[in-house]
């Protein structure tokens, strides 16, 4: 009797022993740019130019044929920026050229047109080992993409490593806010894939959810108690559903200048399908493919 | 005839209740093989109770003790048990129960973990006033595995040593059962035959408590050294610091309103206890119905499972008083009660009630304080006007003696025991002797510093 009060006592104390993350903020000190002649090769530049004197990033341009080589190379004489001195004519290439740079972050201009944005945006994000910055829309104020970052997590978002991107570019007086779900269909569909018994009764299935919740729950406050000595706020939202829906009902609701998606495993960035549904369908502000 | 030599040892050659005394030398064997039985801890101590009331009540009847009334009347037994004991530990057993589940407790902990900063003599002077304030309202087991299990986790995230935390723990609850009335049983037994009030128990426990925390943190430093010493080094300071801030005390609270209700309903209790004599009606009636309705008043604002809320009740606890009452009661009769105070009479002559108090430290280290200090209740103030006309200090000495006596062995008191059972569930290994180095240590000075606050209440409540 009094061991299991004792036992049961213990594992209330461990459940409200929040684990202690150290959160480092990325090393953005080489930033890549790619310009390709389009109406956001401006805004493009003027964000690296805002990075740059935010992190004192080198700043390396790509540039493509199609028009790119005029803006990298006003952006190189205005600003100093590097540029490449071959343009890149694939995918392929441009992603070669990223990996010798060794960057750490990329601009990207996401393009409108389905069939480029699957030949090239797509592919860009899976190849590249580092963060990719979509843009879609013109940027009068690159500090305002910073001040209010929503970061979307799916997927294994246990990563410390998922953090310091949106922990070192949310500005000073800035907020972030953690935004995660736990999925019923994603709880049956694992059941089913591990060929577990289907015919679980409602109550058992809300037991699950709920410990799901709190694990994510438990997570995330050690991600919030980690930022507790720095100059910007972090928050979290923790809901039951699809992370897409959710996602975007919480961008309808904040006046977000940033969306953060997907993860990072062993060097790797990794997009479930929930980040590639957002990657695509958030189109009004910039959103960053971890 | 050994009987007769007993008693005509203490100048007795029968007793004042009428018995003979063969009789009272007959049930004080009795009485005696049940203590020494219970000490031995080989038969619940619930059942050897139960049976030897039996066998009391039957011996009792045989010889004549107890008058039957013709037609409706209360069993004899019933008479002897004091309902009023039994009504208080019920009622604060279910509530504090209830207001446990909501969370309050381990938020407070929590709460006390955090302002410590990680520091492992803040930790030990923190936590050993909580186990102590804790007692004084729960009862000492539950104090104990709250502050125990949160010793346990937090140590092993601060890579502390456990061990001398859980000791000091275990003998702070002992204390903290000094503080107020309903902190363990035998203040409970020893207020209620010496009609002492909540708030007259509160006012004289209270500067002893703070004394005793304040000597026990002392001790505590000098025996166990390094281990529970203040950090020096800024880097392990700000590191520890940052350990224990991650700790949530919200993760332990699982419904708000519950647990906002609990904590008002705990401050209401509290008050409820101090004031029950200044309240109309209710001063009418004893402690025991704030303790059973402040029960019922939980069960109803959180009526999810009445049933489970019933079955944390100590039932065994219940029925041992039930044993234990009738078996005194008994005793009462045979005049063992009254061989038993001028025993005590003659071995207290020269030390008066400081003597007292030694020699039930020294039974309550051994045995359970329970019968204890229900017999002492009953030799002292078999009724009401004999209570009355017992010194005041007398019944505090009984409550110190009873109270501090189970700080010398590991088996002393529940709370020792459960400090034990959690530092061998945790590969921390304690001999009995170990033990009661250190708490010998700990009751001495405790009880050497009690000795000198008898003195000095002496003075004053005479």
């Amino acid at each position: 009797m009094r061991e299991r009060a004792i036992e049961q006592f213990e594992s209330i104390f461990e459940r409200a022993s929040i684990p202690v993350l150290d959160i480092l903020e990325p090393s953005l000190r080489r930033l890549s740019v790619v310009l390709t002649g389009d109406q956001l090769d401006k805004t493009l530049v003027r964000t690296a130019r805002y990075l740059r004197g935010r992190f004192e990033s080198e700043v390396q341009v790509h540039w493509s044929d199609a028009g790119g080589h005029e803006a990298a190379t006003a952006a190189g004489r205005s600003d100093g920026f590097t540029l490449e001195t071959s343009p890149f004519e694939s995918a392929a290439a441009l992603i070669g050229q990223i990996a010798l740079t060794h960057s750490q972050m990329v601009l990207y201009a996401a393009p409108e047109n389905e069939d480029k944005r699957i030949a090239e945006a797509d592919a860009l994000v899976k190849g590249v080992a580092a963060p990719i910055l979509l843009i879609r829309r013109p940027i009068a104020e690159p500090p305002a993409v910073f001040r209010a970052i929503l970061h979307s997590l799916s997927g294994n978002f246990q990563q410390t490593e998922n953090f310091s991107y949106s922990f070192g570019l949310v500005e000073d007086g800035g907020a972030l806010r953690l935004l995660h779900t736990v999925d019923p269909g994603e709880v049956a569909a694992v059941r089913e894939a591990m060929k577990l018994t289907t015919d679980i009764s409602e109550e058992d299935e809300q037991d699950v959810l709920d410990e799901l919740t709190r694990r994510g729950e438990r997570y995330l406050k050690a991600v919030v108690a980690a930022s507790r000595e720095q100059p910007y706020e972090v928050n979290y939202r923790l809901g039951v559903g699809d992370i897409v829906e959710a996602a975007r009902k919480e961008l309808a609701s904040g006046s977000y200048g940033l969306l953060v998606v997907g993860h990072h495993e062993e060097g790797h960035s990794r997009i479930t399908a929930a980040d590639y549904q957002l990657m695509h369908l958030v189109r009004e502000i910039p959103v960053l493919a971890l | 005839m050994l009987a007769e030599h007993v008693l005509a040892l203490f100048g007795m050659s029968a007793t004042p209740a009428g018995a003979p005394g063969w009789q009272t030398a007959l049930f004080a064997g009795i009485l005696a093989l049940t203590l020494g039985l219970l000490a031995a801890e080989k038969i619940h101590k619930t059942i050897l109770v139960l049976l030897s009331a039996g066998a009391c009540l039957f011996l009792g009847d045989a010889l004549g003790y107890f008058p039957h009334a013709a037609g409706h009347h209360l069993p004899v037994y019933i008479r002897m048990i004091e309902w009023e004991v039994i009504g208080i530990v019920v009622g604060a057993t279910v509530f504090v129960e209830i207001a446990a589940r909501s969370g309050v407790f381990t938020w407070i902990s929590i709460k006390v973990l955090k302002a410590s900063g990680g520091d492992p003599f803040r930790l030990l002077i923190l936590f050993s006033i909580l186990t102590a304030v804790f007692s004084a309202f729960l009862d000492n087991i539950t104090a104990m595995i709250i502050i125990g299990s949160l010793t346990i986790v937090s140590c092993r995230k601060l890579e502390l040593d456990a061990k001398p935390f859980l000791i000091t723990e275990g003998i702070m609850t002992n204390v903290g059962g000094l503080l107020t009335l309903i902190s363990s049983i035998p203040n409970i037994i020893i207020g209620k035959t010496a009609g002492i009030s909540y708030l007259t128990f509160l006012t004289v426990s209270v500067p002893y408590t703070v004394f005793a925390i304040a000597a026990s943190m002392f001790v505590a430093k000098r025996v166990f050294g390094k281990s529970v010493g203040p950090l020096r080094d800024a880097e392990t300071k700000a590191h520890n610091r940052a350990l224990v801030l991650a700790f949530d005390e919200w993760e332990t609270v699982e419904n708000r309103r519950f647990f906002h209700t609990s904590g008002a309903a705990v401050i209401a209790v509290i008050l409820l206890f101090a004031f029950h004599s200044q309240i109309p009606i209710l001063r009418d009636f004893g402690i025991e119905i704030v303790a059973l309705g402040a029960a019922v008043i939980m069960m109803l604002l959180h009526a999810k499972d009445v049933e489970h809320d019933l079955s944390n009740v100590q039932w065994s606890l219940v029925f041992f008083f039930l044993g234990l009452f009738t078996i005194i009661g008994v005793m009462e009769h045979a005049g063992v009660l009254l061989l038993i105070g001028t025993l005590l009479d003659s071995l207290t002559a020269q030390t008066g009630s400081i003597g007292l108090m030694w020699l039930t430290a020294i039974f309550s280290s051994v045995t359970d304080n329970i019968p204890l200090a229900a017999m002492l209740g009953k030799i002292f103030g078999p009724t009401p006007e004999a209570a009355a006309a017992i010194p005041r200090v007398q019944w505090w000495a009984v409550v110190f003696g009873a109270n501090l006596g189970g700080n010398i062995t590991p088996i002393g008191s529940a709370s020792t025991v459960v400090a034990v059972t959690i530092m061998k569930k945790h590969g921390l290994k304690i001999s009995f002797l170990e033990f009661v180095k250190i708490g010998a240590i700990f009751a001495a000075v405790q009880l050497v510093l009690a000795s000198g606050y008898l003195w000095v209440l002496k003075g004053i409540l005479t």
